[in-house]
């Protein structure tokens, strides 16, 4: 697993990388600004995007804006402080797994490694059915 | 001669006579057309996934294995929008009709336009 990490001081989040680093096979890509983070996307199979709430270049959510055109495939959580209300507004159509709190800690990181195990599921193929 | 499956988000059980589905990621199933040389040449029915936070690109998924390569919708999130267009599903938009059966003769008739990115909505999709 690939996981591309955006954020200008990763101190903040050493609990989760800890976390995430358990798992077998997880290769943490950093990033320090969004037009860093958006350039390592370009063409690459990434399993998860984690980027902070606010970037030297741009708000965590612009740069998500910016992701979906690149590589919409990329799964993405985000930093911040909004309500749950606010949240689904203002990243309502960008897919976002979810919003990771200042300091995530280990039990967000298995939070975002069972809900990206739940989509991996789903995306096994399916045969379709003649309509009666 | 080119065939092109049709995608319908669809309500219930779907099918030619049944209803569109508000939701593109909610809907209950896609109901798939196929057409060749202006005729629908087949209808088959693709059961839709459960819906979780994030999982835009289970239906892009599902639907390209299916061998969809086009699909009409109410309306839809850029996300999955940008993952349709990177696996060469066109995506269509009529905004208006909920049912299933004009809005697939109009398809068929090249009369639906694509949809464009200042189309896209939040929430629902």
């Amino acid at each position: 697993m690939t996981i591309l990490f955006v954020a200008k001081d990763f101190s903040r989040f050493s609990r989760l990388v800890d976390r995430l680093r358990r798992e077998q096979d997880v290769e943490l890509v950093p990033a320090a600004t969004g037009a860093s983070g958006l350039e390592q996307l370009r063409g690459k199979r990434l399993d998860l995007v984690i980027v902070d709430e606010q970037l030297d270049d741009m708000s965590g959510i612009e740069f998500v804006k910016q992701l979906v055109k690149v590589n919409p495939l990329a799964n993405t959580a985000i930093v911040g402080s909004l309500e749950d209300e606010a949240f689904h507004e203002a990243t309502e159509g960008l897919g976002v797994l979810m919003q990771l709190p200042a300091h995530p800690d280990e039990k967000d990181g298995e939070a975002l490694l069972a809900v990206l195990a739940k989509i991996a599921i789903l995306m096994q193929p399916v045969a379709p059915k003649a309509a009666s | 001669m080119t065939m092109v499956r049709l995608a319908i988000p669809s309500e219930g059980q779907g099918g030619l006579d049944g209803m569109r589905a508000g939701h593109f990621g909610h809907c209950d199933v896609f109901t798939c057309i196929d057409v060749e040389d202006g005729q629908i040449k087949q209808v088959s029915i693709l059961a839709n996934k459960e819906h979780v936070q994030g999982g835009c690109m289970v239906p892009v998924n599902l639907l390209a294995e299916a061998g969809v390569n086009a699909l009409v919708v109410g309306g839809i999130g850029m996300r999955p929008l940008m993952g349709f267009k990177q696996v060469g599903i066109e995506v269509y938009h009529d905004g208006v009709r909920p049912e299933i059966r004009p809005v697939v003769e109009d398809f068929v008739a090249g009369k639906l336009q694509h949809i464009s990115n200042d189309q896209v909505c939040g929430g629902g999709h």
